[in-house]
């Protein structure tokens, strides 16, 4: 038996609770050792100590006091229970779901991907300042927009007559062609 | 109150071989549903074992009593907090354990106070009155107080299941079922908080 062992086995021995192997190998680890016996001894003496310590009882008044404070708080007014929702109580609830509705619309607002993106008004606002903010000789080139014109209207035409069928018959011309 | 003080001492509360006829559960669930003699009942069946217990804790006999009254006031007036999860037992003796602490916290809040108000050579440590060499009615009333002492010492878990056992000597299932702890945890806890008192003991010894 080792000094855990018989700290786990001292309110059992004390109480006699121990089987007769458990008592006969506890009362040899006392003989060998003083201050285990010095322990026990001082804790069965303590424990009649505790059980001499005399009782007390309430004081025959105290029914009556009790009969007295118990009317007193009687005459204290009791808040009727007031109804809570999920723990919450009325104000508090409707609150809280006025905020999740509103969390809920803006969230659909700002992540549905079929209404107009928010992201594109953005860029476009930012090229519109962008180019409101460059100055004119940092400008890559001036953009002409009537070397465009030509380039547009066949792009135009050729968007026009896209069904149609084209013969380029004529404008093909191979090397030996003369 | 006055209404069911009329029949405080008509409702039965034992049978013939010494039962009691209603559980303490029985009982709290029949004042929930407006029986007030159920209350007069709980209150009968408790306020010694409450004041044994409560009376360890703050050293005070007016102060335990007074204690014990906030509890039975606490008991009337919360009746519907108590879920018969819990045993009854447990649900008062914890109600009665934290008005204790309050007090003493209050108690150690209103010493320190003191203290700080005082000069250095006015400070002393407070010890038991009484010396040991004297007759055996004053060396016991010497013990029980230095056993008060290292008492106040334990932490709170051993300390309840100490002044349960070996001072209102409760069986082992009945400070289980209070504590709402398993039986071999109590016992454990009971061996430790008697290692630990003792070596408590010796310190204030010193």
């Amino acid at each position: 038996m080792d000094r855990y062992q018989f700290e786990d086995l001292i309110s059992d021995y004390l109480e006699n609770t121990l089987t007769l192997a458990q008592r006969k190998s506890f009362e040899n680890y006392l003989e060998t050792n003083p201050n285990a016996k010095t322990l026990v001894d001082n804790m069965r003496k303590t424990i009649n100590q505790l059980n001499a310590i005399p009782k007390v009882t309430t004081s025959t008044a105290f029914m009556k006091n009790l009969q007295g404070r118990l009317s007193a708080e009687r005459r204290i007014p009791v808040k009727p229970p007031t109804k809570s929702y999920f723990g919450f109580t009325p104000l508090y609830a409707s609150v809280m779901t006025g905020l999740v509705i509103a969390f809920l619309f803006v969230s659909i607002e700002l992540f549905n991907p079929e209404k107009p993106n928010v992201s594109n008004s953005n860029r476009t606002l930012a090229t519109n300042s962008n180019e409101s903010f460059i100055p004119d000789e940092q400008k890559p080139f001036e953009t002409n927009m009537d070397d465009f014109a030509d380039v547009d209207s066949d792009t135009l035409n050729q968007s026009d007559d896209h069904n149609k069928k084209k013969d380029y018959s004529k404008q093909i011309r191979l090397v030996n062609d003369k | 109150m006055n209404q069911s003080s009329s029949n405080l001492y008509t409702m039965p509360s034992v049978d013939e071989s010494g039962k009691f006829i209603y559980t303490d559960e029985e009982l709290i669930g029949r004042f929930q549903n407006g029986d007030e003699n159920a209350y007069v009942e709980l209150v009968r069946r408790y306020k010694d074992r409450l004041i044994n217990f409560v009376f360890q804790y703050v050293s005070d006999y007016e102060q335990a009593e007074d204690i014990v009254q906030d509890t039975m006031i606490k008991l009337y007036i919360k009746k519907h907090y108590y879920k018969e999860i819990a045993k009854f037992s447990t649900w008062i003796y914890t109600i009665a354990k934290n008005l204790a602490n309050t007090e003493l916290r209050k108690r150690k809040r209103r010493k320190i106070t003191q203290l700080s108000h005082m000069s250095r050579g006015e400070k002393q440590i407070e010890l038991p009155a009484i010396q040991p060499d004297t007759g055996q009615e004053v060396q016991n009333e010497y013990a029980h107080k230095l056993i008060g002492n290292a008492i106040q010492q334990l932490p709170e878990h051993f300390k309840t299941v100490l002044i349960m056992r070996d001072i209102q000597e409760l069986s082992y299932d009945e400070i289980s079922n209070i504590v709402d702890v398993p039986l071999g945890t109590v016992k454990s806890r009971i061996n430790r908080a008697r290692i630990q008192l003792q070596s408590e003991l010796q310190e204030l010894r010193k």
